[in-house]
C-alpha cells in the first residue's frame, strides 16, 4: 500500500500533526502458528477446507476444535480476522456429519449477524454428502418456514431475546432440537455483560433446564473479543467448567495505531477541536491517496454530518459521491448489502458507520480505520480497529479523542491497548429482580421440584415468595405455574426493569419513538421543559406522563441545556464486605431515594444560568448495590470541610467515568453521591452505586479493584492541563461550590496512602 | 406487648382458622372424595393413578336450540370436506366422531397453560355421551391424559371448534410435558374453519356464541364469560371454591352440545338443504370453484347473483365472470361485466375487465380507452390508492393502461 506508507511518512515529518499524537504504536507483523487438522475432524470437511486452500488450521482453531470434539466446553478469545467462525463451525458440522440426528443452536446478539452466519454455514456445508439444514429463526423468519425449522433444522441460528420469548416457552414444539442438542454456540460473548449478561445467564439456566428435561447435555462453544476475564464471564454465563483458549495463531501484517488528541480550543473549558472535523481532514487525506477507509462515529447523526463534510471537502465530481457511503441502522437492508459488497470489491473508498459495522458483518478488510471518540471499551476499540488490516501490507487505525474524561484518560494512557487489557466483563445472574423474573419464565416452562436449584442459585425462598403471590401453586412437592399470563412477554433482556420511560418525538406529522430512559433517570432527563439531546439534536420535553411512562418531545434549536437539581438520599441497608482504617472502604446494599425538585437552564460555553423552573414529580426509590469510601478525621488531617466537599464533588464527577472503563460499562451505568456527613458512617463519604435495581456486580468489582481505579483517577487529574477542574477531569466549577480539582487529588492521595 | 401481625397470623394458621393456598392444596391431595356432581362423577383407575370424570347421557332426540343431537349422525364426508377444505375428511364417518373442547388456565398458549377440564362428546348405543375430565390437582394430569388417550382412540375422528389453533396444540403440549406421545388424530374437523368459510360474509362474528344465536336458535343464560374461567380454577385450587367451578362445567357442556348441532348446520348448509341467505350461496359457490366442482359452483354463484342485495350480488357476479374468463368463456364473462357496469357505473373492476377485453381480445382500442378513462376518473375520485389491494386497479396501473392505449390509437 504505497499511498498509505507515503502518507504515514508525511505525517511523521509534520510537527503539527505529531504534536497531536500521544502515541504512535506499531503492532509488528506476526507469522502465526499453525496446526494440522485434528484427527477427529471429519474427512469430508477436511477435504472441503483443502479445496479452499486451507491445509492447516491456526493453532487456536485446532485447539478449540479438539476441545469441542472431545466434549469439553470451550471459550476462545479471538481478535478480529482470526478465523473464529471455524472454531465453532468445524466441530459442529463435523459432529453433525457423524450423527445427523444431532442438533446445534447458535446465539448471536443481533439479527444481522445471524444472517451472515447462515450464509457462511451454507457455504461450508454445500458440498457435503449429508444434507444439513441451517436456518435463522427470529422475528423475520416467515411463518410458513417455522414449523419445518423446528422439526428439522440441524443448526438453528437465533438471538437470546428470541430464545427467551419464543423458543423456550414453546419448547414442546422443539422436541427434536432439545432432545438432540449437542452444541450451543455463543458468539460475541463479551457483549453479554451488565444487565444484558445477567439476563442471558438466566436464559442459559432455563435452556439447560429444558435440555435436561429432554435428556440432552449440550456443550458450549463461546467466542469473545479480548477481555481480562473470559473464563470468569463464561463461567458466569454457562455455569460449567470451561476450557479457556487465549492464544492467537492467526498471522497478521504490520499495523500502525495512532492515538490522536485534537488541539485545545478552549483550555478553560477543556474543549478540544471536534473529532468530526479532525476525522474529515484525516479521512480526506487517506481517501485522496486511494486508501480504503472506514470511519466510526458515535451517533447516527455523526454519520450523516461527516458524510456531507467529506463529500464536500473532497470536491468529488458528480457521480463520484458513490465512492463514499454512510452505513447505519435505519438504512434499508438492500442498501446495506450493496454497501457491504462495494466495500469487499473496493468500489467504495470510504464508509462512515456507527458501531453497526463493528461486529462480524462481512465487508472484507480495509486499509485504514478512524474512530471519532473512544468506542466505549478497549474490546470495541480493537474490534473497530480490526476492520482495517489485510494479510499482508501495512494497515492503520487512528483513535481520535474527544474532551470527555475517559477519552482524555485513554489518549494519555494508550499502553492499555498494547499490554494486557484491564477490562473485566461483569454480570450478576443472581440480581434478585432479574433472577425472580426468570424463575417466573422457567416455572412457566416446567414445574420446579421442591428443592430444585436454578443453575447455582438456591431459590427456595423465591419460589415460596412466588407461591405467596399466587403465581406458583405448590402441590405434589412441586411448584406449578398457575397464572393466566405469558411471563416472557413482559421481560426484556435489554433492561433491568419493565419500567422504562419511552421518549416520543412529536415534531413530525406522525409521532416516533426515539429512545428510552430508565425510570430512575427519567425525572432528571425528561422532566417537562428539559432539553433532551439525542443523536446531536435538541428536543424539548413538552409533557412527561410518568404514570404511562411516556415523554413527548419536540425538536428545538436553543443555546442552552438543562440541568436538574437532584437530591439523593442514600441509606445503607446491609454491608457485605468492608475494610476499616483511617479510610474505610465497603460495599453492600443501599436504598436510593431521588427527588428532582427544580432545574436550571444553562447557556452553552459560558455556563451562565439563564433561569430555573420547578419540577413536580414523585420521588423515585431504588434498591441497589453501592461501593463507598469514607474518610476519618485522622485521614483528612485538618482539611477544611468546604475543601472536602469540593473534593468529593470532583470525585463524584470523575469516578463513574473512570470506573466504567475497568468495568466495561457505560458511565451512565454508575452513579456517584457524596455526603459531607453521611448518616450511616457519620463521615465524609463518597458512594458509587450500580444504576440498576438490584445491581449487576459493579460495586463488588469496584471494591476489589479500588486501587487501580483511584490510581487511574489520579492520573486523569494530574495529566489534565486545566487549573481548577474542567469537563475533562473533575468537572467544571459549578455555582456555589469551589472548584475541586486539587481537593479531589488530595482525597485520592489519602485513599492511596 | 402486642405480638406483631406476622406471628399472630402464623399462630392462627396453626389453628386452621386461616387457610393458606398450600393448606388447601394439601387437603385437595388427601381428600380423594370431592364429589362435585353426586351421581354423575366417578373416579377411574389408570396406570398413572386415579382421575376424576363426570359423565352425562343425553337421549339422541334431545333438543339443543332448534336442532337435536342425533342430527349430526346423518352427515357425510364428501359434503363436510368442502367447507373444511380438507380432502382427508372425504371418508368421514359420523359414528366415529368425538367432539372435544377444553377449559384452560389461560389463552396465551405456551407450556405454562393447563387444560384443567377436558370435555368429550360422542354418540353410542342410542345416547349422546358427554364426558368431562377434571384435574382436581396438577398431579392427576398424567392419569387424565392416559385415560383420555384410550377414549379418543375408539373414535378417531376429532371435531373441535378452533381446535387446530388452540385445543389440540395445547393438549399435545401437555402430553409432551407429561412424557407421552402427542396424539395425531386420523381426521380432524375444525368447525371454526367451516364457519369462517361459510358465514364470513353473513355474520359479523364467528364466535361459537354468535353462531348459536344466529344459526342454532340458542341463547345462553347466566353463562360464565370465558375470560373469567382461569381465575375460577385458581380459586378452586387455592381456596377450595367450587361454586363458580360448576358453571365452568356447564359452560363446557353447552360448548360440546353446540358443536354437535353446529356440525349438522354446517352439513345442511353445504349440502344445499338449508341455505337461508344469499351470502351462503356465494360462499358455497367460491368453495365449489376452489375445489374444482365448477358446475355446482356456477349454479351457487348464479343463485347468489340473482337474489342477493347489491354489493353481494355484484361480488357473486364478478366471481362468476372471473371463472368464465379463466375458462375462456368470454361471451358469458363480457355479458356479466356489461350488466354489472350498467347496473353500477362506479364498479371499477367491471370497467377494467371490459377495457382489457376490448384491448386484447376484440382489438377495439377506442372503446377500451373510453372505459379506462371512466375507471381512471372513478379511481381518482374515490381517492383510494388501490382497490382491495388489487394492483391492477390502482391509479398507477390505470394511467399506464391509458398511456398505452393512447399510444396504440396514435399509431
Amino acid at each position: 500500500m504505497a499511498g498509505l506508507n507515503e502518507l504515514l511518512q508525511q505525517w511523521k515529518d509534520d510537527p503539527v500533526f505529531m504534536s497531536n499524537v500521544t502515541r504512535w504504536g506499531v503492532v509488528p507483523p506476526s507469522e502465526g502458528s499453525f496446526s494440522d487438522f485434528p484427527e477427529r475432524l471429519d474427512g469430508q470437511l477436511q477435504e472441503t477446507l483443502q479445496n479452499r486452500g486451507i491445509s492447516r488450521l491456526y493453532s487456536h482453531q485446532a485447539r478449540a476444535v479438539n476441545a469441542a470434539l472431545e466434549n469439553n466446553n470451550v471459550v476462545v478469545v479471538t481478535p478480529t480476522a482470526s478465523g473464529k467462525t471455524l472454531c465453532y463451525n468445524l466441530p459442529v458440522v463435523s459432529s453433525l456429519i457423524d450423527d445427523p440426528s444431532s442438533r446445534a443452536l447458535y446465539l448471536f446478539p443481533t439479527k444481522a449477524l445471524s444472517q451472515d452466519q447462515v450464509a457462511e454455514l451454507r457455504d461450508l456445508t454445500a458440498n457435503l454428502e449429508a444434507d444439513l439444514n441451517c436456518h435463522t429463526y427470529d422475528g423475520d423468519t416467515e411463518p410458513g418456514l417455522r414449523q419445518g425449522i423446528r422439526r428439522s433444522g440441524h443448526i438453528v441460528v437465533t438471538n437470546p431475546d428470541m430464545l427467551h420469548s419464543a423458543i423456550l416457552p414453546h419448547h414442546t414444539k422443539w422436541v427434536q432440537l432439545f432432545q438432540n442438542l449437542k452444541y450451543i454456540v455463543i458468539d460475541e460473548m463479551h457483549q453479554y455483560r451488565g444487565v444484558f449478561g445477567s439476563h442471558v445467564a438466566n436464559v442459559m439456566r432455563r435452556l439447560k433446564r429444558i435440555c435436561s428435561f429432554y435428556g440432552s447435555d449440550p456443550k458450549f462453544i463461546l467466542c469473545s473479543a479480548t477481555i481480562a476475564n473470559p473464563g470468569e464471564l463464561a463461567d458466569l454465563l454457562v455455569e460449567e467448567p470451561v476450557e479457556v483458549i487465549t492464544e492467537n495463531g492467526a498471522p497478521s501484517a504490520e499495523k500502525h495505531f495512532i492515538f490522536y488528541n485534537p488541539p485545545m480550543v478552549n483550555p478553560e473549558l477543556g474543549l478540544r477541536r471536534s473529532t468530526l472535523l479532525e476525522a474529515q481532514n484525516l479521512a480526506g487525506a487517506l481517501i485522496k491517496r486511494d486508501v480504503q477507509t472506514i470511519i466510526f462515529t458515535r451517533s447516527r447523526l455523526g454519520v450523516e454530518v461527516l458524510l456531507t463534510y467529506l463529500r464536500q471537502g473532497l470536491k468529488l465530481n458528480p457521480g463520484e459521491d458513490s465512492a463514499i457511503k454512510g452505513y447505519r441502522g435505519g438504512y434499508l437492508p438492500r442498501e446495506r448489502r450493496a454497501i457491504e459488497k462495494g466495500l469487499r470489491q473496493g468500489t467504495i473508498k470510504g464508509v462512515i458507520s456507527t458501531n453497526a459495522l463493528e461486529l462480524g458483518i462481512d465487508i472484507g478488510a480495509l486499509d485504514a480505520c478512524l474512530m471519532t471518540g473512544y468506542p466505549g471499551s478497549i474490546a470495541s476499540t480493537w474490534q473497530q480497529a480490526g476492520r482495517s488490516g489485510r494479510r499482508s501490507g501495512t494497515s492503520l487505525a487512528i483513535l481520535i479523542a474527544n474532551s470527555e474524561p475517559l477519552n482524555q484518560y485513554i489518549v494519555a494512557n494508550p499502553e492499555y491497548f498494547f499490554g494486557r487489557t484491564p477490562e473485566r466483563a461483569l454480570a450478576d445472574p443472581d440480581n434478585l429482580i432479574i433472577l425472580t423474573n426468570h424463575i417466573r419464565c422457567a416455572a412457566f416452562e416446567l414445574p420446579f421440584e421442591q428443592n430444585e436449584r436454578f443453575g447455582r442459585a438456591d431459590i427456595g425462598e423465591i419460589l415460596r415468595f412466588l407461591e405467596d403471590e399466587n403465581v406458583l401453586y405448590f402441590s405434589d412437592n412441586r411448584y406449578h405455574w398457575m397464572e393466566n399470563t405469558y411471563p416472557a412477554e413482559e421481560i426484556s433482556l435489554r433492561s433491568a426493569t419493565r419500567e422504562n420511560v419511552i421518549i416520543i418525538d412529536i415534531t413530525g406529522p406522525s409521532p416516533r419513538v426515539i429512545g428510552e430512559v430508565d425510570r430512575f433517570s427519567a425525572p432528571m432527563l425528561v422532566h417537562e421543559e428539559a432539553i433532551y439531546i439525542h443523536g446531536g439534536t435538541q428536543y424539548q420535553v413538552e409533557k412527561l406522563d410518568f404514570e404511562e411512562k411516556k415523554a413527548y418531545v419536540r425538536q428545538v434549536d436553543v443555546n442552552y441545556f438543562t440541568d436538574a437539581n437532584l437530591s439523593v438520599d442514600l441509606k445503607t441497608l446491609e454491608v457485605f464486605e468492608e475494610e476499616a482504617g483511617t479510610v474505610n472502604r465497603a460495599w453492600g446494599d443501599v436504598r436510593i431515594n431521588a427527588l428532582v425538585s427544580m432545574f436550571k437552564k444553562i447557556r452553552f460555553n459560558t455556563h451562565e444560568n439563564l433561569g430555573a423552573g420547578p419540577v413536580d414529580l414523585p420521588e423515585t426509590e431504588m434498591h441497589t448495590t453501592a461501593f463507598w469510601v469514607s474518610f476519618t478525621r485522622a485521614a483528612l488531617g485538618g482539611m477544611p470541610l468546604s475543601a472536602v466537599q469540593s473534593g468529593l464533588m470532583g470525585l463524584a464527577y470523575l469516578l463513574p467515568q473512570v470506573a466504567a472503563f475497568f468495568l466495561m460499562g457505560d458511565p451512565r451505568d454508575l452513579r456517584a453521591v457524596s455526603q459531607v456527613k453521611a448518616p450511616f458512617t457519620e463521615l465524609p463519604t463518597l458512594y458509587l452505586y450500580d444504576n440498576f435495581p438490584g445491581g449487576v456486580g459493579y460495586s463488588a468489582e469496584i471494591y476489589r479493584s479500588c486501587r487501580d481505579i483511584f490510581q487511574a483517577a489520579r492520573k486523569v487529574i494530574t495529566d489534565c492541563h486545566c487549573s481548577e477542574g474542567c469537563p475533562s477531569c473533575t468537572g467544571p466549577a459549578s455555582q456555589g461550590v469551589e472548584p475541586g480539582k486539587l481537593q479531589a487529588l488530595q482525597l485520592i492521595e489519602v485513599i492511596l496512602k | 406487648m402486642k405480638r406483631n401481625f406476622g406471628s399472630r397470623l402464623s399462630a392462627l394458621r396453626g389453628t386452621g382458622e386461616i387457610k393458606t393456598g398450600r393448606q388447601v392444596a394439601k387437603e385437595l391431595e388427601t381428600e380423594t372424595r370431592i364429589d362435585l356432581f353426586p351421581g354423575e362423577g366417578r373416579e377411574e383407575e389408570t396406570s398413572y393413578g386415579r382421575c376424576y370424570l363426570r359423565e352425562l347421557k343425553f337421549p339422541l332426540d334431545y333438543k339443543h336450540g332448534e336442532y337435536t343431537l342425533s342430527g349430526f349422525l346423518s352427515c357425510s364426508g364428501p359434503v363436510l370436506a368442502l367447507p373444511a377444505r380438507d380432502e382427508s375428511l372425504l371418508s368421514f364417518k359420523p359414528e366415529n366422531t368425538i367432539f372435544l373442547d377444553i377449559e384452560t388456565t389461560g389463552l396465551s398458549g405456551g407450556t405454562g397453560t393447563w387444560a384443567f377440564l377436558i370435555g368429550l362428546g360422542w354418540a353410542d348405543g342410542g345416547h349422546f355421551t358427554l364426558r368431562q375430565y377434571f384435574m382436581r390437582r396438577p398431579s392427576e394430569e398424567r392419569a387424565i391424559l392416559s385415560h383420555l388417550k384410550a377414549s379418543v382412540s375408539d373414535n378417531p375422528v376429532l371435531v373441535t371448534f378452533n381446535g387446530k389453533q388452540f385445543d389440540l396444540p395445547l393438549i399435545r403440549n401437555r402430553q409432551v410435558l407429561a412424557g407421552f406421545r402427542p396424539f395425531e388424530p386420523e381426521q380432524h374437523l375444525d368447525l371454526l374453519q367451516c364457519a369462517r368459510s361459510l358465514w364470513k360474509k353473513r355474520l359479523a362474528s364467528r364466535s361459537l356464541r354468535s353462531l348459536e344465536e344466529s344459526l342454532l336458535g340458542l341463547r345462553r343464560i347466566d353463562d360464565i364469560p370465558g375470560a373469567e374461567i382461569p381465575e375460577v380454577y385458581f380459586n378452586y385450587l387455592r381456596r377450595g371454591e367450587t361454586e363458580l367451578l360448576k358453571k365452568v362445567f356447564h359452560h363446557n357442556v353447552l360448548d360440546i352440545l353446540s358443536m354437535a348441532t353446529l356440525l349438522e348446520r354446517v352439513y345442511r348448509t353445504t349440502s344445499g338443504e338449508l341455505v337461508k341467505h344469499p351470502a351462503e350461496s356465494l360462499a358455497l359457490g367460491c368453495l365449489c370453484l376452489e375445489a374444482g366442482r365448477c358446475y355446482e359452483g356456477i349454479s351457487h354463484l348464479r343463485e347468489a347473483a340473482s337474489w342477493a342485495p347489491d354489493p353481494l350480488a355484484e361480488e357473486a357476479a364478478l366471481k362468476l365472470s372471473f371463472h368464465f374468463k379463466q375458462q375462456g368463456r368470454w361471451e358469458e364473462a363480457v355479458k356479466i361485466w356489461e350488466k354489472t357496469a350498467a347496473n353500477n357505473p362506479r364498479n371499477i373492476p367491471a370497467l377494467v375487465e371490459l377495457a382489457k377485453y376490448y384491448e386484447h381480445r376484440a382489438g377495439k382500442y377506442r372503446t377500451a380507452l373510453e372505459l379506462t378513462e371512466k375507471a381512471f376518473a372513478l379511481a381518482r375520485l374515490s381517492g383510494t390508492p388501490s382497490l382491495r389491494g388489487c394492483s391492477e386497479f390502482s391509479l398507477q396501473a390505470l394511467r399506464h393502461r391509458l398511456n398505452r392505449l393512447n399510444r396504440r390509437l396514435g399509431a
